[in-house]
This record gives C-alpha cells, structure tokens and sequence, in this order.
C-alpha cells in the first residue's frame, strides 16, 4: 500500500455491467500522481484516436489524487475528464465539494467508464460494494432533486454526482454535479449522458492514511495561518470582487469582447452581492479559506451558491445584464440543468452582436430579438440551450465555434473561443500569458491551464511579449500538478502561482516518498505534455491549432486602462516560437523524442 | 456540563474539525471516525452532530456496565475502556446522534473534549465551535 492513496481504481463497462478493480503498482502513481494524471493517461490509452466522444467506446475517467481525503488545502475537489463533445479534444473539468474525497474514503482513486447502459442507471459504491442500479425513474429531474432522491433512496450520508436534463439531452457544454457544484467545462455531463450514465453516488468508511501525520498537520497549520493574514478579501467575497479590480484593470469581457471595461460593473460587483445578496459563507471539504457563497434573489425566491466571478463575466458584462437578480437566477437553473455558464454565456453574448451586426435576425431565431442588456432574454436562451429546445435550440447548444461555422462568412469575427472552448473572464488581450496560454492549452480556452499573472504588471510590461511564453509554460506545468495532487488552485495565493519545494514536501508526507523538487517539477511537466499529445492525435492539429479568437488578434481594447491592447498575430508567433522551444518542443508544436523520453513517455513518440 | 457548542451561522461546513479529531484518536482522515459530524446542506445552514454531555445522560443509563461515567474534574461524560462490552446500547440511546459506532472498533466513538483541549475547537477556521456548559 502506498500511503495517501487507495490502492484501486475501479473500471466500468456499462454495456456489460461488468466491474473490475485495477490495483496499480507504486511506479503507476509516481509516475501519473492522480487526478489529471490518472485521466489523461486512461484516456490515451482507452481511446483509440478518432472515437467518438458520445460512443459508446468513448471513456469517461473521474479521479481524486493522493492529497484527497486529508486536511490539505481545497483537497474536496474532483476531476472528471473525457474527450470533449463540445471541442473534440481533451475536456478535463473539476469541481468542488467532497465527492473526491468520499471517493478515496470508500476505497477508490478514480474510477474509468465506458460503454453505454441499455437504459439509464446509477452507479452505485458502498465501500467494496459496487452495484449498476436502475435510474430510469431519475431520468429527466433535474440535478439539486435527482441528488435528494438518491440520497432519500439510500442515506443522505451519500455524496452524490449527477446529470441534469442538459447531459441527458446530450448539449455538448453539460456538466457534472455533485451538490451545488459543477464541473462544468467541456461536456463531461454529455459523455455521461450519453451512456445512460445519470448519477454515481459513494459512501465510504475506510481510512485515508498518511505517512508521516505531524508534517501534514504542520503544512496545514502554516498554510491556514497565511489564508488567515492575506486573504481576508477572499475569505469575504470569494471570487466576486474580481469584477471591480479586473474592470479596473481593462480586461472585464463586456457585449461579446466589443469592450473591456463594463460601465455598470459597479452594480454587480462584490460588495453589492455581499450587502444585498449574501446568505452564508460556504467551503469545499477540508478548506480553511471557505470562498464559496450562497447569494439569494431579492426579486423572487431563488437561492444560488454562486454565482463565481466566471459567471458574473459570462451572464453580466458579456451579455450587457447589470441585474443581480437575473445573474443569480440564471447561476442557479445553469446548474439545475447540469450546463456550462462560460460556454452557454459567451454563446449568448455572440447572438446579441451577431443579432446588433444584422448576421442574426428574428427569422433565424425563435422570432424574438436579443439584445445586450435583455436580461429576459438572457434566461429563455439559457433554458433554449440547456433544453436542446427546438432549431435554434440545437444551433446555439454546439456553441461559438458551431454557430460561426453555421453562419459563415464574418461570424468567426465574433466567437470567442480557443480550439472550440469558450473563454472565460480572464481576457488574452490585456494578458499575453493569457494569450499564448490559451493559444497552447490542451483543452481550448480554460483559465485553469495558464493562470492569469499578469494583472499586476504595469501597462507597459503587460503589453510585452518579454518573458510571456515562460510565463505561461510554468503556471501550465503547475496548475497540471495541483489538477493532479488534487489540490484547489487558490493555494496558488499562498505558495505561488508554479511548482515550489512545499509541493515535495507535501507529497512526501503523505505518500512517504522522497520526491525531489525536480521530480515534482517533471510530474507536472509530463501531464501537462501527455495532454498535448491527446489533443494533437484527436484535432490532427499542432501549431496550426494554437490559436486565439479572431478578436483578440485583429481589435486593439478600445478603452478603460488596458486601451491599445491586443495579441497581433505575428506576436502570437513569436511567443509560440519560445513557447516550444522552453517545452522541448519542434516549431511545428509537437513534443520531440528527446523531451518525451526525458519525461518517460518514450512508448508515445 | 461542559460540551462543544456549534454555531451554524459561522459554520462555512469544511469538515476540518472532523479530519482533525478522527487523525488525533485513531491516527488517519476518517470522517466516520470522527467524535464530531458536520453535515453540510445544498442551499441551508450546515448541522452538527456531537455528544452533548447529558446531566442526565441516556447513554449512561443505557448502558449496563456502568462504563459510562461522569467526568467531575472535566465535568463531562467518560467512557471507562475497559469496562465497556461494546453492546452499543449507548449509540442506540442517544437522543441527539452524538455517538457512533465504526466496524474497526470495539468501542463508540465518543467526544471526550480531548481531555479538557478540544482539538476541533483550536483549528475551526471559522470560529464556529466553542466549549460551552
């Protein structure tokens, strides 16, 4: 046994409802960790290159990593990974809460599904127990009610993780969720749904066991300590009191990327949801920072955990809504429904200005004409995507990159997408680790790759390409290991935003190795790598892949404190050009031999 | 007596107090080994389950070993080890789900207020745990 892990990895096929548990040997978890790693390298292998993400050969791989369990820091989260329906490349998602958590207590690290049930079923695990049972009855609640009902139906002592009615109609942006938290990006909810697959639920009771229990409670205390004294601010706004500073900064998404400084930003900003909205503090399991909030509506009852600074991006400054109430209510039924809110709101934001531009008109919609600002309008298209409602339904559900395909002509001007993934509320313009992060990410457009570091720098050094691709090739390989220790990505406000010697030493009190620094360095390195590699085979894409939005290479930021900026692509060249170089990787993007046998991945060159 | 008092509207339900109790007595992260149990809700104020220290404790008459006794110095409810049979008599009695039973044992799992310095009462973050009479 290797301490900080449960040894077992559970495999699903649920054409022939058959389980088997693998047990990995020490070198497995050395070598992959957990988390993204377990995924990304279930998928390769599971996969043959071109299958199709909704078949029933696809596979969909959830995990936890050796940190899940214990007291370290936003340990709770989950990763959920599978070829994305929505992109065709890699979708790796994760969310937080307990469910990793209660995964690993019930004697699992992750578990790998594939086929597709004869009709809907649930999985589910009761520590050595493991059962497909019947879900027909389920099929079609939405996701807050389908986790009462399983958890009436066995113990509320249960975690569970579902679908809602979007992963079962198959949109390719459906989530994931368990509680009130998604995993939102990419389609897992579809590939789920796609093999009758409506919810897993898991009670565990066993042990998770560390190797050396002082250290842990020691890194623990340390760290709570810092949370304590340097992130009060998150501590009493979570992420909502990004708006006002990255409004400040210039980078807020506003009407579809037309702007980047949101004139009403003022009126859905932090302090209003915490003086208006704010009902309860909330936590992931086994995190002292607690940045999770639940808001209400004032105009009629709604309560939403929520909504993150993504979503007051995405169904605020984007689609021109300065109504709290409106965001909030539309956080709320996304997640009953099981939907991505940054995809399903950049696509919204990309109807209102296709609809400005004259692209769109009421003939090509459902006969109503949306403009920035229509908040009504906001929420019938989130319930038109969500639902698969109709022609214009099942236009707008395959997203930004869809509906330009669509459309034609200058309509790709306008969709804000990086290889078919909607970008969040950090904006490559003002951001150039931004833009070749997004540019490189295995899985498109996710902030959780690259990590926005820029924000401080002044306009100068911002708008420089200098140091940028470095940039971006160190937040990757870091946030590649904390996807897979698992660990939340806001302990990057304690350590820093990259791989640092606490992450050895956190690893090593728990599993008992003698990981180096530079053995955890190559860890994240050699995930982050393996992604790419999924991503090249799946797209037949390298370089000609690593692209940004049409936008944000063409249209300087017209005002606000980051006016004049955008990521020409000749700039976006040359940062590519270091970019590779840094990674080990060939002008055309694809990782050589020598760096994928400096990283042990020979067997895949 | 004295008992753990929680405050549901400081509670954030990160369930550290649990990870810290149950790797204090039985040296690993075991929620259901935990004295302590938080219960966090989708959209509601978290609940919390711990033994209360009864003045007139159903588990101690419940019990017929008489293992179960008060504590005078740290004015609690104690279990005596070894005179305890495990009949789980006292977790059935409990009125307030403050005791549980674990397979691995032979004993429930009860609050002692770590002996007069509750460890979840140091580490909860939120302040939302506090020894009370």
């Amino acid at each position: 046994m290797v301490y900080g892990y449960a040894g077992k990895i559970l495999h699903i096929d649920l054409t022939k409802r058959k389980i088997d548990i693998e047990t990995p040997k020490e070198e497995f978890y050395r070598k992959w960790l957990g988390g993204n790693g377990i995924i990304i390298k279930n998928l390769y292998d599971g996969m043959n290159k071109g299958t199709d993400p909704l078949s029933p050969e696809a596979v969909s791989v959830f995990a936890s990593g050796p940190l899940s369990g214990t007291l370290a820091h936003g340990s709770g989260r989950t990763h959920f990974g599978s070829k994305s329906p929505l992109t065709g490349i890699l979708a790796d998602s994760s969310m937080g809460g307990a469910f990793s958590a209660m995964l690993k207590y019930a004697g699992y690290d992750a578990a790998v599904i594939k086929g597709r049930a004869s009709s809907p079923v649930m999985l589910v695990i009761n520590n050595d127990e493991v059962e497909i049972r019947e879900a027909d009855r389920l099929w079609g609640v939405k996701t807050i009610e389908t986790q009462h009902r399983i958890k009436k139906e066995l113990t509320s002592e249960y975690k569970v993780a579902c679908i809602g009615p979007s992963g079962e109609k198959l949109v390719p942006s459906a989530g994931i969720l368990s509680d009130t938290r998604i995993a939102g990006r990419g389609g897992n909810g579809a590939v789920w749904g796609s093999k009758n697959l409506k919810a897993v639920a898991i009670y565990g009771d066993k042990d998770v066991k560390v190797a050396d229990l002082e250290k842990v409670k020691q890194l623990y205390k340390e760290f709570a300590e810092k949370v304590n004294e340097n992130l009060k601010g998150m501590i009493k706004y979570g992420t909502t009191a990004l708006v006002m500073s990255i409004n400040a900064a210039g980078g807020y998404g506003t009407r579809n990327m037309q702007e980047e400084v949101y004139e009403d930003a003022d009126k859905i900003s932090g302090d209003v949801l915490h003086d208006e909205h704010f009902i309860r503090h909330r936590s992931c399991f086994s995190c002292c920072l607690h940045c999770a909030k639940d808001f209400k509506v004032n105009k009629w009852e709604s309560v939403s955990e929520g909504p993150e600074y993504e979503t007051l991006y995405s169904y605020g400054g984007m689609v021109g809504n300065n109504d709290l109430d409106y965001l909030i209510h539309g956080d709320r039924i996304s997640d009953e429904y099981g939907i991505d809110t940054v995809t399903v709101g950049v696509t919204i934001s990309m109807v209102m200005e296709l609809m400005e531009k004259g692209i769109l008109t009421e003939k090509d919609t459902d006969g109503h004409t949306y403009k920035f600002g229509d908040k009504e309008g906001l929420i019938k298209l989130i319930k038109i995507i969500a639902e698969r409602e109709g022609e214009f339904g099942e236009l707008l559900c395959k997203g930004t990159r869809a509906l330009a395909e669509h459309l034609g002509g200058d309509a790709y001007k306008y969709a804000f997408h990086a290889k078919g993934l909607e970008i969040p509320g950090h904006s490559p313009r003002p951001l150039k680790t931004m833009s070749v992060g997004y540019a490189t990410s295995p899985r498109g457009g996710s902030h959780h790759d690259a990590r926005p570091v820029d924000y401080p720098l002044p306009w100068e050094q911002r708008n420089s390409i200098m140091g940028k691709a470095q940039s971006a090739v160190t937040t990757q390989n870091w946030t590649c290991l904390g996807d897979s220790l698992v660990v939340c990505h806001f302990l990057e406000k304690i350590y820093g935003v990259k791989i640092v010697p606490l992450h050895s030493e956190w690893i090593n009190a728990i599993t008992g190795w003698d990981t180096t620094f530079e053995e955890v360095c190559a860890m994240g390195e050699r995930i982050y790598n393996m992604e790419r590699l999924f991503t090249i085979r799946e797209s037949g894409k390298a370089r000609e892949g690593d692209t940004l939005p049409w936008r944000a290479m063409n249209e300087p930021i017209p005002s606000g404190a980051s006016k004049g900026m955008y990521t020409p692509k000749k700039e976006l060249d040359a940062m590519l050009d270091e970019y590779y170089d840094i990674r080990g990787w060939d002008r055309k993007g694809y990782p050589t031999k020598e760096t994928l046998k400096r990283l042990g991945l020979e067997e895949y060159s | 007596m004295n008992h753990i008092v929680f405050d549901e509207k400081k509670c954030a339900g990160c369930n550290l107090c649990e990870l810290f109790c149950s790797s204090k007595w039985y040296g690993a992260f075991n929620p259901k080994k935990s004295s302590i149990r938080i219960k966090p809700g989708e959209y509601v104020d978290p609940k919390c389950s711990v033994c209360l220290q009864c003045d007139d404790a159903p588990c101690m008459e419940a019990c017929p070993t008489e293992a179960l006794v008060v504590d005078q110095d740290l004015d609690i409810v104690t279990l005596v080890e070894d005179l305890c049979i495990g009949c789980k008599l006292c977790v059935k009695a409990c009125p307030y789900d403050g005791m549980y039973w674990h397979r691995d044992y032979k004993r429930p799992i009860k609050c002692n207020l770590c002996e007069g310095d509750p460890e979840c009462v140091n580490i909860c973050p939120k302040e939302a745990l506090k020894v009370g009479d």
